[in-house]
């Protein structure tokens, strides 16, 4: 989990889109174990709820996948303003589909988890357990031992099987952490069970729910 | 050599025309790296559908084809490239050999190739294709299917309905109907849509 640096001979270019590319790229252990049956040759059905890298669809390029991407944390993140029950359920079915999230053995959630209020990760993590099969992963980092965070979540990419990097935003201001320790979590998502969790080096903490 | 020849029309609001002679000026321009056939540097050699022009209907071809207006349901280009420019807006299923998009797309996409999707696109659908690649900083919402047999049996189920299906009213047929082409292209046709174009979006939804 330690982080490590290496050269991946890019920098930021045409084609980046505003972020950078960072040169530090860390082993996450458990998404490379979410996602070893797919590099053992089998058919995967990944979702992705955050927004669409071009190094992450390379990743998976070759593999027997179905990668969905929903790009919906922008749209989750202004969950927080909504008040009324009903039409939270209502805006995250619509945000949710059965078409995009159906069948989906793994689950990218990334950092999201950090920047949702409570009620809202717990509606959100409903939804998905309707949708998703038993035995579903879903994997994303929850702050543990950091006090401030990026303004928005980090765009993480999958540099290779078991390896992320970072596309830094450049000048992003910091946040503070609205913590989340895991047994709150675990109280928020009925449906998952916590399976793993690994502290990495930069003070995150890499989990992986089971649906 | 193009049915869609931006040099015949001579009508449209002054915002049209501007938008057809910037249009006109970028593809006179060379255009350096990239695929041959994927831009405005082979322009000359593909099909063009001008940013003034709007199709609605079944879109055949066997040429390639670059598309700066709107098109509305379905296109079909087997063996050939389609390039969705810039100025491109497509609410469409796109199937072609190879399909490279710049602008915004609304529907899904099978490339027999591959599909190449650049910074500067908006597609909200699914894509079926065994090579995709995707630029840093494009909008993309929708599934990639990328499991080649699920690939090639949509593939194949493409290519086996569109096969035995004629052009109806409102199909613009880039290799054996210019005329009517032209016309489709140049009025605005509202033609109906296919039953098959109509089945093969649902089957195409369900694919991925």
């Amino acid at each position: 989990m330690s982080a490590v640096t290496v050269n991946t001979g890019s920098a930021a270019g045409p084609g980046t889109g505003g972020v950078a590319a960072s040169t530090d790229a860390f082993h996450a252990k458990l998404l490379e174990q979410a996602l070893q049956p797919l590099l053992d040759g089998e058919r995967m059905e990944v979702l992705d709820l955050g927004n669409a890298h071009g190094e992450t669809v390379d990743f998976f390029s070759g593999l027997r996948v179905r990668f969905a991407v929903a790009a919906i944390e922008q749209d989750l993140r202004a969950l927080d303003e909504v008040d009324d029950e009903d039409i939270l359920a209502l805006r995250l079915n619509e945000l949710l589909t059965e078409e995009l999230v159906g069948g989906a053995r793994v689950v990218l959630a990334w950092d999201l988890l950090n920047y949702l209020q409570p009620r809202v990760i717990s509606a959100f993590m409903a939804r998905l357990a309707d949708l998703l099969p038993a035995g579903a992963l879903v994997h994303g980092f929850v702050a543990y031992g950091v006090k401030a965070l990026p303004e928005n979540p980090r765009a993480l990419v999958i540099c290779r099987h078991g390896w992320l990097r970072t596309l830094t935003r450049p000048d992003e201001a910091t946040r503070d952490v609205r913590n989340q320790a895991a047994g709150n979590l675990q109280r928020l998502m009925p449906d998952f069970r916590m399976i793993r969790a690994m502290l990495l080096r930069d003070g995150m903490q890499e989990c992986l729910f089971r649906r | 050599m193009s049915m869609f020849d931006l040099g015949k029309r001579s009508s449209g609001t002054q915002k049209e025309q501007n938008e057809e002679e910037d249009f006109l000026r970028k593809v006179d321009m060379p255009r350096q790296g990239g695929l041959p056939s994927q831009g405005v540097g082979r322009s000359r050699d593909a099909a063009i559908i001008g940013p003034s022009i709007h199709v609605e209907g079944t879109l055949r071809g066997e040429e390639d084809l670059i598309i700066e207006g709107r098109v509305t349901g379905t296109v079909k280009l087997h063996g050939h490239s389609l390039t969705v420019g810039s100025n491109g807006q497509i609410s469409a299923d796109i199937y072609a050999h190879t399909v490279v998009v710049d602008g915004t797309v609304e529907g899904d996409l099978y490339g027999e190739e591959k599909v190449v999707i650049r910074k500067s696109a908006n597609i909200r659908g699914n894509v079926t294709s065994p090579r995709v690649s995707l630029e840093e900083g494009a909008r993309f919402k929708g599934a990639i299917e990328m499991d080649a047999e699920v690939v090639e049996q949509a593939m194949g189920t493409r290519k086996a309905k569109s096969a035995g299906t004629a052009s109806t009213t409102g199909t613009a047929s880039a290799s054996s109907r210019p005329e009517t082409s032209t016309a489709a292209s140049t009025s605005s046709a509202s033609g109906d849509k296919t039953a098959e174009a109509a089945s093969a979006g649902k089957a195409g939804s369900g694919a991925g």
